[in-house]
Formats: structure tokens, C-alpha cells, sequence
């Protein structure tokens, strides 16, 4: 049964990732973005980082996709008739190019992940044993223990974001 | 013991039973409900002024720069939510800890409340100027 | 470490001084936080320290690499004037306060002990930098620069990230020192192909942030779309802060597995210098130039990197030292002349003729740039020389004979692209108006200038602190 249900999310992510490859509508592409997204946080339940596929969905389907659409909101074209059709088309692509580095990266990485022994990691790290329902516990006590510089430089890499967006996306009148 | 997959069937119902809503809705309003079009009522606006122009007129980039203050607050507030949930259980270990943790935090929240400040003096989320 | 945190609470008060309205306390403030910095990252010489759980490690040479990054920046801001008076379209409080924070994460990618800090690190730097390339909002070649860097840059760090994640698949550790050990026990039996794989992509992540190639296309459109100020923060800061995260994998972590990387590195190597230097002789614009010598002087670097030698140390640090001072100082002479000419209303393309004639009227600017042009292409009597110097025998100690060649002959090539704005300067007909300098940009040249010379006479001053 779980075989199942991972090999639908698999073929989900596959088909829609394609989709958004293979569609020259950009509107088309962002919203196959968003099932690719779904599927990732499915396989994430399924390898027991529930937080990270909360994360995901609350970033990348709730905000990073949202600012995609609004991105394609923000464009227009000059001198289109109204009886046009409304469609943003890419321009740019590259099929020979693309499809080639494609498949390399995916031969590498299949190569290095068939013959990889992930039962035998080194376990170390992973710190306590102590077994939560959850994830998210464990990562808040490693987050505020372990990795507190890391959580806290992450500040300052946000706020750099922040000020450089404000910066570079404020109109010129408003910039004093 | 871990949440496993099997878990998450609730949610899975749920998704289902959301999208063969819409689905079984949909079907049933296009194929119960009588059709009658005219170029009337194909309108945009069926009893407004006659729409001029296109729709995709380019909107002001302030929406924009909203949406980006968005996802930088939103990628904040997931770094708290594991905080959180393990605060009860520092508080009850000590005080010192709790304090500690607390502190470790506010750091954190205060590197980007410096942002947002500044983002406000500079007048950025100011809609009319 | 403490020079990170102060960096950190000086870029966050630089941000508010922006809003005293007083543009003239900017740059010295600047100039007094970058040296309090230096001061506490000079207090933790002689002293090995690890901070927060492993996370960073000061020695002596992490507090070298900072110190050059420090110096480097130090020179940048001196030699920005507060970015001029224009109220309306330059914002130097944010200029310099994202310019301080990009220095904390060149300072971790220098200090690093886990392989998280150096990803946040390198994620602050590029994030810094991607803004800075884009400031000059009314300039469509800066926006693209910075849509460019930004987009291949991302993908670089993408790759890198996912080095890290494979490195730690294969070794459970995210501890650089941790990684050491494993890769060795796992080089003498059946390393799993995750851990080759991972170190690989690591390698290419760091190497297209130091813009060697293959990874160096977005180099030449980069330095020439941002400003010029930046141009030369960006190919001095982030090539000496990559070069030193590169050298502490390398030598260190990586050890155990060398075979898989050396000869992708020779040939890389071999690959940047050629490109880099022939690519140079056919630019016209001076910017552009100074791109592809900054891809060929990523070339000697990796030189150095990849000789695994007792005093590779020092090398890659006097090298980056030279570096930084020549490169600073004529993209300074640059900034300067240009902005003459626009002054004047003259259209301004940055090609080498910007310079035709320089030397009649501005006897110091032409020096300086004659200086910097000669420690480029590494003659002697000037830093750049010894720089090559060391890394040419390096090379040579550790018997790499091919790459050496290529970069022996490559130098010879380099002579030539950078004799061309010293040709112009003196030799060719033009009318460059005597430019009347601020003292303190004044200074600055004259102190990057005697620095290059005295290096060139005495590099034991500094090479023996190394």
C-alpha cells in the first residue's frame, strides 16, 4: 500500500515538474510548480520530516509561489490587440542543451544514489534518542542548542534580504 | 514512535473529499443548468459600463514588494514554531534554561524587527506616497 | 568571532545613521567600524578557539584571511567618498551597512568549522552581493548584471547545498574536522560514490563563486553591469574570502580523497588560465578586462590551492593581499577618471582610450595605475611579482610541471592586456583634465601604491607573518 501511494506522488511530482518544463505559458508552468511542490512535502511525510514538509508548504506553496504569480502579474506586454490571446509565452528555451545536462545530472545521480548504503550512515549526529510523535521537537532543541549561531546568523541573512528588497523594489520616488 | 505516513489518511480523506467536491460540483452546474448564451451576457460586466482595455494592465509594484515582506516574515515565523513547541518543556526544566532559550529568541526576532523598522521609517509601506 | 558580532551591530547602526539625514559622518563611521573590526579580529592572534558547539574556529590563519578581507574592505570604503553627493539616487547607509554584513559572511566563509556556517556564510556574501551589483537602479546593464548573478548564482549555491547534503549522507558529519577523519578511514576501503559525489559539487560551488572556469560566464557581465566601486569590492573580498574556504577544504577535509579531485583541479586550472588571459587581450573595455584577470588570477590561485605544500598558506594569502591592493587601486583610477569625464558631459564607455593622455595632466593617477597595471602582470619590484613568485614554486615543489608551464606562459600573455592602459596613459594623444582629488581619496592611492612597492621590495615584512 505505501508503495502505492509513494509511486503516485512519484509520478506526480515527474508529470507535473515535466509540465512545468515543457509549457511555454508561464501561468501554466507556475501553478504545475505548485503540485511539484505538494508532491515534495507528500514525500517528505514519507521520510518522517514532517516539519520540513510543513515548511515547505507553508513557504513555497504559500509564499515563494504567490510572489511567482505575482510576478507574472507585474509583466505586460506593450502592444498586444485585445482580441489577443492573454498568454505570456517564454522565449527562451532550449531543448538540445537542456534535455542534455538533464540527463547527465540525472545519470550521476541515480549512479550515486542506487549504489549508496543508507542504512549504514553514521548516526552520530542525530544526538539524543529520546523518540518524540514529532519532529519538530527534535529540531527545536537542536536549533536552539546545537545550531544556535547558524539559527542566529540566519537573521542577518534574512535582514539583508529584507533591506536589499526594500532597497532594490522601491520606486525612486519613495526612496527618501 | 514517529508519526507514520498512515497518519496523515485524515488529511488525504480530506484533500479528496475537498477536490471531488469541486469536481461533482462543477460537473453537476454545467450539465443540471440551462444554457442560453447571447453576446450579452458573455460580458465581462453584464449590466455595467462596456469594459475598455485589457486586463492586465501592470500593477504597482507594491504589491509586490508586500508579497517579498511576506515570505521573509513567513520563513521567520517557522523558525519559532519549533521554538515554541519546546518552550513548556524548558520552562519546566529551569528557569535558567528557559531564560536562556527566551533570550536566544529575541535575538533572533529583534535582527528582524531592526529590518522591519527600518523598512517603515524608510516610508516603504506607505500605500499613497 | 567578536569582530563577526560587532560587524553585525555596526551594519545594523550604519542603517540608522542613514537616517540622520547627514551624509558626511557615513564614511568615517564606515572607516572607524571596519578598523574596530580588524582591532578585534587582531586580538585573537596566537590563540586557538573554537566558538558555539564547533561552529567557527579562530587561528592563526583565519584571523589572516579576515585581516586581508578587512583591509580590502577598508580601502573599498575609502576609496568611495561616500558615494558623492547625488541625495536622490545613491543611499551609502545602505551601501555600507550591507557591505559591513556582507563582511561577517566573508569572515565565517574564513572561519568556518561546519559546513552550515559556511553555506550561511557564502549565502550572506552572495545575497550582499547580488543587491550591490543592482544598486544603480536606473542603469539597465546594472539590473541584468544583478538578475544574471543572481539566477547563476543561486543555482551555484543550490549545487553546493546539495554537496553538503550528500557529504553528510556519506559521513554523518557536518564537522569539517569530523569529515576529515571519516574521509580518511573511508579512502583506504569502499567509499560510498555519495561522498566523491558530494565532495565534487562542493568543489564546483566554491569555484563558481571564485569565477573559475567553466563556472566563470557570468563574471565579465557582472563586473562590467555593477558599479565600478562595487565591481572591485565583489573581485577582491569574495575571491579572497572563496579562496580561503576553498584552501580549508582542500587541504583539509578533502585530504583523505585527493585522487578524485587533483586532476579535475589541474585541469580546471589549466582551463582558467587559458581562458581568462586570452580572453583579455580581445577586450576593449577596461572593466571587461579586469573581469577576465580576475578569472586568470583565480587560475594562479587555484594553482596554489591545489599544491598541497607546507607554505601553501601563505602563498594564496600574499597573493591575495597583492591582488587586492592592485586591483583596488586601479579600479579607483578608473571610478576617478570616469567620473571626470561624465562631468564634462563626454560620453563614458570605460575602454581603455578613457585613460589616452592621462599622464599630462594627472602625473599621480597615471603612477598609481602604472603601479597597479605592473603588480597585475607581475613584474618585479612590485607585490604582484612575489606573489606569483610563490606560487610559481610552490607549483614547482610539488611537481606539478604542467599546469606550471601554462601558467608561466600565461603571465607572459597577461603582460600584454595589462601593458595596454599603460601604453594609453602615457604614449597616446588625449585630454584627460587635471582631476582635483579629496585628500582622503589621495591617501588611499598613495598608501595601495607605496604598499605594492614595498611588498615588491620586502615581501618578508608581511610573507613572515603569514
Amino acid at each position: 500500500m505505501i508503495n502505492f501511494i509513494f509511486l503516485f506522488f512519484f509520478l506526480l511530482i515527474a508529470i507535473s515538474a515535466i509540465v512545468v518544463l515543457w509549457s511555454r505559458n508561464v501561468l501554466y508552468s507556475a501553478f504545475s510548480l505548485l503540485v511539484t511542490f505538494l508532491g515534495i512535502s507528500a514525500l517528505y511525510v514519507m521520510a518522517g520530516a514532517d516539519f520540513v514538509a510543513v515548511t515547505q508548504i507553508l513557504i513555497y506553496v504559500g509564499g515563494i509561489l504567490v510572489l511567482l504569480i505575482f510576478g507574472v502579474m507585474l509583466t505586460n506586454k506593450g502592444d498586444r490587440k485585445t482580441d489577443d490571446k492573454n498568454d505570456i509565452l517564454t522565449e527562451s528555451r532550449n531543448r538540445f542543451w537542456g534535455i542534455l545536462v538533464a540527463m547527465g545530472l540525472f545519470t550521476l545521480l541515480f549512479y550515486t544514489f542506487s549504489g549508496a548504503d543508507f542504512a549504514g550512515i553514521h548516526r552520530q549526529n542525530f544526538g539524543d534518542n529520546e523518540q518524540s510523535l514529532s519532529s519538530v521537537k527534535g529540531v527545536g532543541v537542536q536549533l536552539m542548542t546545537e545550531f544556535v549561531l547558524p539559527f542566529e546568523i540566519t537573521g542577518i541573512l534574512l535582514m539583508v534580504a529584507l533591506i536589499g528588497s526594500a532597497y532594490l523594489a522601491s520606486s525612486r520616488k519613495s526612496d527618501d | 514512535m514517529q508519526y507514520q505516513p498512515s497518519d496523515y489518511l485524515p488529511i488525504i480523506v480530506q484533500l479528496i473529499a475537498a477536490i471531488g467536491f469541486i469536481v461533482a460540483t462543477m460537473i453537476a452546474t454545467h450539465s443540471l443548468g440551462p444554457k442560453r448564451n447571447t453576446k450579452l451576457k458573455n460580458e465581462v460586466f453584464e449590466c455595467g459600463i462596456e469594459s475598455v482595455g485589457d486586463a492586465r494592465t501592470p500593477i504597482s509594484v507594491k504589491y509586490f514588494l508586500v508579497a517579498i515582506l511576506f515570505v521573509l516574515f513567513d520563513v521567520e515565523v517557522i523558525f519559532m514554531y519549533p521554538w515554541a513547541v519546546n518552550f513548556i518543556h524548558w520552562v519546566n526544566t529551569s528557569a535558567a534554561v528557559a531564560k536562556e532559550m527566551f533570550l536566544e529568541m529575541l535575538v533572533f526576532m529583534a535582527l528582524l524587527l531592526t529590518g522591519f523598522v527600518y523598512v517603515i521609517k524608510k516610508g516603504i509601506l506607505h500605500w499613497e506616497k | 568571532m567578536n569582530s563577526i558580532i560587532a560587524l553585525s551591530l555596526f551594519g545594523i547602526a550604519n542603517l540608522f545613521l542613514g537616517f540622520l539625514n547627514n551624509r558626511k559622518i557615513l564614511l568615517p563611521a564606515t572607516l572607524a567600524f571596519v578598523l574596530v573590526a580588524l582591532g578585534l579580529n587582531l586580538a585573537d592572534w596566537n590563540q586557538e578557539y573554537l566558538w558555539f558547539n564547533n561552529m567557527l574556529r579562530t587561528n592563526n590563519l583565519s584571523v589572516n584571511f579576515a585581516s586581508v578581507i578587512l583591509v580590502a574592505t577598508f580601502l573599498v570604503v575609502a576609496v568611495s567618498r561616500g558615494f558623492g553627493d547625488d541625495e536622490e539616487h545613491t543611499h551609502p547607509a545602505e551601501y555600507y551597512a550591507i557591505m559591513l554584513f556582507s563582511v561577517v559572511g566573508a569572515i565565517m566563509m574564513v572561519t568556518f568549522e561546519n559546513l552550515i556556517m559556511l553555506f550561511v556564510g557564502l549565502e550572506i556574501l552572495s545575497v550582499s552581493m547580488y543587491i550591490l551589483t543592482g544598486t544603480d537602479k536606473r542603469n539597465l546593464r546594472s539590473n541584468e548584471a544583478a538578475l544574471k548573478y543572481f539566477l547563476m548564482g543561486a543555482f551555484a549555491t543550490g549545487i553546493l547545498l546539495f554537496g553538503i547534503a550528500l557529504i553528510y549522507g556519506a559521513t554523518g558529519s557536518f564537522n569539517i574536522h569530523g569529515i576529515e577523519a571519516l574521509v580518511l578511514t573511508a579512502a583506504g576501503g569502499s567509499a560510498p560514490a555519495l561522498l566523491y559525489i558530494g565532495i565534487v559539487m562542493v568543489i564546483i560551488g566554491l569555484l563558481f563563486k571564485v569565477s573559475a572556469a567553466p563556472f566563470h560566464f557570468w563574471t565579465p557581465d557582472v563586473y562590467e553591469g555593477a558599479p565600478a566601486i562595487f565591481t572591485a569590492f565583489m573581485s577582491t573580498v569574495v575571491k579572497t574570502a572563496g579562496f580561503a574556504a576553498l584552501f580549508r577544504l582542500l587541504g583539509g577535509a578533502f585530504t583523505g580523497v585527493y585522487g578524485t579531485w587533483i586532476y579535475i583541479l589541474y585541469f580546471l586550472t589549466m582551463l582558467t588560465l587559458i581562458i581568462g588571459n586570452i580572453t583579455a587581450v580581445y577586450q576593449q573595455s577596461f572593466k571587461r578586462m579586469l573581469a577576465y584577470s580576475s578569472i586568470s588570477h583565480a587560475g594562479y590561485l587555484m594553482l596554489t590551492a591545489t599544491a598541497k605544500v607546507a607554505h601553501t598558506q601563505s602563498s594564496i594569502l600574499f597573493y591575495s593581499l597583492a591582488y587586492s591592493v592592485a586591483t583596488i587601486s586601479a579600479f579607483a583610477v578608473l571610478m576617478v577618471v570616469a567620473e571626470t569625464k561624465e562631468s564634462n558631459a563626454e560620453k563614458t564607455n570605460e575602454n581603455f582610450d578613457i585613460f589616452n593622455g592621462l599622464a599630462k595632466n594627472n602625473p599621480l593617477l597615471a603612477f598609481v595605475l602604472t603601479v597597479s597595471m605592473l603588480s597585475l602582470a607581475g613584474i618585479p619590484l612590485t607585490a604582484g611579482f612575489w606573489g606569483k613568485f610563490f606560487i610559481f614554486s610552490d607549483a614547482f615543489q610539488r611537481g606539478i610541471v604542467v599546469p606550471l608551464v601554462v601558467a608561466v606562459l600565461m603571465s607572459a600573455v597577461g603582460i600584454y592586456y595589462y601593458f595596454k592602459a599603460i601604453i594609453s596613459a602615457y604614449f597616446k594623444e588625449g585630454d584627460v583634465p587635471a582631476i582635483e582629488l579629496k585628500p582622503i581619496y589621495k591617501i588611499t592611492l598613495i598608501v595601495t601604491t607605496l604598499l605594492t612597492i614595498v611588498l615588491g621590495i620586502a615581501p618578508d615584512l608581511v610573507k613572515s607573518i603569514f
